[in-house]
């Protein structure tokens, strides 16, 4: 996946002058139109709830708009929102998992998958995800944060720029990540009443 | 030497070269422990892509166009947003700034002595409405003149809003009568903005900007406009709220219905101090064509208007609908069906913004001895005339 839409938004910032960190509007436009629907997605994994997950990604450029400085000189801006969009996501799911569990019937609409009640499978598909997303809010945010960008389909140098690490030390992060999520997995759904 | 964790993993995805391949497949030949752990690193990867595929949406790829729609009210909503009706005469100028860019940009030729000299002064005494095109607004450039425009204000006095008790220490601090409307029985919430005031340079370099900025190159602005000044003083003015209306503070929550929310503004009509030889009527037609009207609209319209005296409130041609209608003893402008608004609230757990589509709204704008009011709403809109007679 390239940031194609990049060289645009920089044409637009220098159309402005160049010396205010302010957006022009078709750059702003272009940015948000290439990022927005793929953010969604990543977060949509995370929270499992569309309407959320819309939500944290508007709310990441958001934040994007109003950086008093470009981050990373707008070299980096894919690499900038994946980190805040799925952090966001991540604190949302931790949030929701303190909730859950101060009082269980607040984890509804977290538990909500994008498909239609149905058929016996898609109740368990619907169990699986939801003892795989108490698993990520068990984990540190950071290890959450990959496994999600990673699953999400990035590449080790998008997961790097993302998370503002090398791209050699992706693999290690990721593998030191899968341990612990497969640790907090089994002991989820070693004792399935803990959380739900 | 054995190979990292890191190392085995990439592996898994095909992200190493491959000179690093050969190199890891060669050692792995040769080192039982390694396997071992390859093996074990890539089963975990495995069964651990298998259960986070599980999060993978089903649902189709969000509309990002849909989206952008509803965030871009929220862009530029640091500062409270005041409710429409009620004229921005403050170095923010406008929600909708274009045509007010045509009543700042009173300037005097560059080179003429008198260019520093603020001789001519006006006195509005009517307002007008000036179809927009949306997709100016849409587009959001008249967020980015506004920005232009405060980047090239100079604020001699700042404004500040003070919370009253009543209609009387509102006259006292505003220095102005104050008229309230005699059909409302509840106790209004008022605030008196004290006076301000803020002086405008143009240039040749802003004004090629705010072109550039509107994407209307084609357009050439007069040339008498380059280096000129304008001085403005808004005074003192009172704002009076009335029942449940959206809170101003974005940090606070909102909650409708605003049926019954009405608010009562009154501004003595502020000075705007330029030079007297200054084509108004080429300034407001420059201005027209930057909203959106063709050169022989803006020409048509300029020329129908006294613009020395008039105040020009843009109103989006699909949006509203707008007629002259007869208050107070002159005319005023009452625009109905302003749907589009959006009030940005902070609410619940982690305090993140949600957008909540206003009612349509209505307001009624007129200047009377030398007074601009507004009576504006969220209910009837028939209300409004009622409510402007029965101001006291």
């Amino acid at each position: 996946m390239e940031y194609a839409g990049e060289a645009t938004m920089r044409l637009g910032m220098s159309a402005l002058g160049g010396e205010r960190a302010g957006w022009s509007a078709a750059a702003f436009e272009a940015v948000f139109l290439e990022h927005y629907a793929r953010l969604v997605a990543v977060v949509q994994r995370v929270l499992g709830d569309r309407a959320q997950a819309e939500e944290i990604a508007s709310d990441a450029f958001l934040k994007l708009y109003r950086q008093p400085s470009a981050p990373d000189g707008y070299q980096n801006l894919g690499g900038w929102l994946y980190r805040t969009a799925s952090r966001l996501g991540i604190d949302a799911l931790r949030a929701g998992n303190r909730r859950r569990q101060r009082d269980p019937e607040a984890g509804e609409r977290l538990a909500e998958s994008g498909a239609a009640a149905g058929p016996l499978e898609d109740v368990l598909r619907r169990e699986r995800a939801k003892n795989v997303r108490a698993a990520l809010a068990t984990l540190k945010p950071a290890q959450a944060q990959i496994l999600t960008l990673r699953a999400s389909g990035l590449s080790y140098r998008e997961v790097a720029e993302a998370m503002g690490v090398k791209s050699t030390s992706v693999g290690q992060s990721l593998a030191r990540a899968e341990a612990a999520f497969e640790k907090a997995y089994r002991r989820i759904g070693g004792e399935p009443n803990v959380h739900f | 030497m054995c190979i990292s964790d890191g190392i085995l993993r990439a592996k898994v995805d095909g992200e190493l070269s491959e000179t690093e391949l050969r190199q890891v497949e060669a050692h792995l030949e040769s080192c039982a422990d390694c396997r071992r752990r390859s093996a074990e690193i890539a089963g975990r990867a495995a069964r651990t892509g298998v259960l986070l595929s599980e999060l993978a949406p089903v649902s189709e790829p969000a509309d990002a166009r849909v989206a952008l729609a509803h965030l871009k009210p929220r862009l530029n909503a640091d500062r409270a947003p005041r409710p429409f009706w009620i004229p921005r005469l403050t170095p923010a100028w406008g929600a909708i700034a274009a045509v007010a860019v045509a009543a700042v940009l009173l300037i005097s030729p560059p080179g003429r002595a008198v260019a520093q000299k603020l001789l001519g002064m006006l006195r509005i005494k009517t307002v007008v409405a000036v179809p927009m095109e949306r997709e100016f607004i849409a587009e959001g450039k008249a967020e980015m003149i506004q920005q232009l425009l405060a980047d090239a204000v100079v604020k001699t006095k700042e404004s500040r809003r003070l919370t009253v008790a009543d209609r009387d220490e509102a006259a006292k601090l505003a220095s102005m009568t104050v008229r309230l409307p005699e059909l409302r029985t509840d106790t209004p919430q008022i605030t008196v903005n004290t006076e301000s005031a803020f002086q405008f340079a143009a240039s040749q370099q802003r004004l090629d900007t705010l072109l550039s900025v509107a994407g209307r190159t084609d357009l050439q602005f007069p040339a008498d406009l380059n280096g000129a000044q304008v001085a403005v003083d808004v005074p003192a003015n009172v704002v009076a709220r009335y029942g449940n209306c959206p809170v101003e503070d974005l940090r606070l929550p909102t909650h409708g219905p605003y049926d019954d929310c009405v608010v009562v503004s009154q501004v003595p009509v502020p000075t705007v101090v330029t030079t007297p030889q200054l084509d108004l009527s080429g300034v407001a037609e420059f201005g027209l064509q930057l909203a959106g009207m063709t050169a022989e609209q803006a020409h048509l319209f300029s020329q129908t208007v006294d613009w020395t005296s008039t105040l020009a409130i843009p109103v989006p041609r699909n949006a509203a609908t707008f007629e002259t209608v007869a208050v107070d003893g002159v005319q005023g402008l009452m625009i109905t069906g302003l749907a589009d608004r959006q009030v940005v609230a902070r609410v619940g757990e982690g305090s993140r913004n949600r957008v909540t589509k206003l009612p349509p709204a209505y307001g009624l704008v007129w200047v009377h001895n030398g007074v601009m009011y507004s009576v504006g709403g969220y209910g009837n809109p028939a209300l409004a005339q009622p409510l402007a007679a029965s101001l006291r």
